[in-house]
């Protein structure tokens, strides 16, 4: 075969390379990130279903996310369509606070905000997948449409000597699987 | 037999490389263009943070840039890389972030804004005294009408704790201006609300 041909074909196989990949990495880029952190907070043993507070501003020693916000404190947690809907208790409180349901591909599907969250007592919200979960449940609820979803919790600080009573406010947010009942 | 080893080769090398350096290539998106997004003054921001409407590659720039961000019905999240006359900021620059009137959030629905600034490496900046952020609900030196100046430098001045630290080593860096519970008023006319303005002193 001519020379020429060979490099024709090796040019071609760059460029079709480096295409499938652009497009692979556009699909899949949100994807990854999500799972990234998912992976980060399995490795420290936070499982579905449970809260990963942050319980301090972060600082510039945190290389978990890029670009972290630093006026807010977090709580972080996944959960998974197949563990079923749960129940999210959220304790009074009278700052800014905002929860985001985050799917796999970064899309928010919904917010639990200061509106929804009552100021002198606890509210009590269902994350639900389908019509038939929320039947018959009186509550306020969030309607799921993903496998994974991420929710990301955030409480505004006024001065630092409320970090205290919002790092309580953060140990008692919880969730509980709608299939456990009434534990506690 | 080995040449089209070779191409194969050639090929997954290809994808490989491209998937390795995505990343750099949405920093470009993300710094350099504004895309579909908004831009007023030096200050770039993108409506359609979270929802599926938005291009897959915006999708994947917001990611990069700011995966767990709110949508623009609880934050709207503007960046600056340049400055008032379009220069990159730069470390070794002292800047004015200069309000002229106040921030338009919903302050009785709790809202608050916040700039932070952002190394290079898009984390925050190492400094002594962890300070990073300069926020509405701390104490603040905010007259009546809302103008005022936050000061950018390396280092810290003797007359103000309006001020921000800049990185020590020579590097390009960002702003981030939080708007928690923007007001209707940004939400539908980003383009002419009053922003900040970043002046190279």
């Amino acid at each position: 075969m001519n020379p020429g041909i060979y490099l024709l074909i090796i040019l071609a196989a760059t460029i079709m390379g480096s295409l499938t990949g652009l497009l692979i990495s556009i699909r899949f880029y949100p994807l990854w990130e999500i799972r990234k952190v998912h992976k980060h907070m399995l490795k420290e043993g936070v499982k579905n279903g449970e809260w990963s507070h942050v319980k301090s501003f972060v600082d510039h020693h945190i290389k978990v996310v890029v670009k972290p916000n630093c006026e807010t404190l977090y709580s972080l947690a996944f959960i998974h369509r197949k563990e079923g809907p749960y129940v999210l208790h959220i304790p009074a409180f009278s700052n800014y606070a905002s929860f985001a349901f985050l799917d796999e591909n970064t899309h928010v599907m919904g917010y639990i905000t200061n509106k929804d969250i009552q100021h002198d007592k606890e509210s009590t919200i269902l994350i639900h997948y389908t019509e038939e979960e929320k039947k018959g449940l009186e509550i306020p609820a969030i309607q799921l449409d993903s496998r994974l979803c991420w929710i990301i919790g955030r409480f505004g600080v006024q001065n630092p000597e409320e970090i205290p009573a919002i790092n309580l406010f953060q140990e008692n947010i919880r969730l509980r699987k709608l299939s456990d009942g009434n534990k506690d | 037999m080995i040449f089209w080893t070779i191409t194969i080769l050639v090929f997954l090398g290809s994808i490989f490389l491209s998937i390795r350096f995505f990343g750099n290539l949405l920093d470009f998106v993300a710094e350099k263009s504004s895309g579909r997004g908004i831009q007023n003054g030096p200050w770039k921001t993108h409506l359609g943070v979270g929802r599926k409407s938005t291009s897959r590659i915006e999708k994947a720039a917001i990611a990069r840039i700011g995966l767990g961000a709110n949508d623009s019905e609880e934050t709207i999240y503007w960046n600056a890389f340049t400055d008032q006359d379009n220069q990159d900021l730069h470390s070794s620059c002292n800047y004015r972030i200069v309000f002229n009137s106040s921030p338009q959030v919903k302050f009785h629905e709790k809202g608050f804004w916040s700039i932070t600034v952002y190394g290079d490496d898009k984390f925050l900046v190492p400094n002594d005294e962890y300070k990073y952020v300069i926020h509405s609900t701390k104490a603040l030196d905010i007259p009546q009408n809302g103008a005022m100046e936050i000061l950018l430098s390396r280092k810290k001045p003797e007359k103000t704790d309006n001020w921000l630290p800049l990185p020590q080593q020579d590097e390009n860096f960002s702003l981030a201006y939080r708007c928690y519970k923007a007001t209707e008023g940004m939400k539908k006319h980003p383009l002419e609300t009053d922003m900040p303005k970043i002046i190279r002193i």
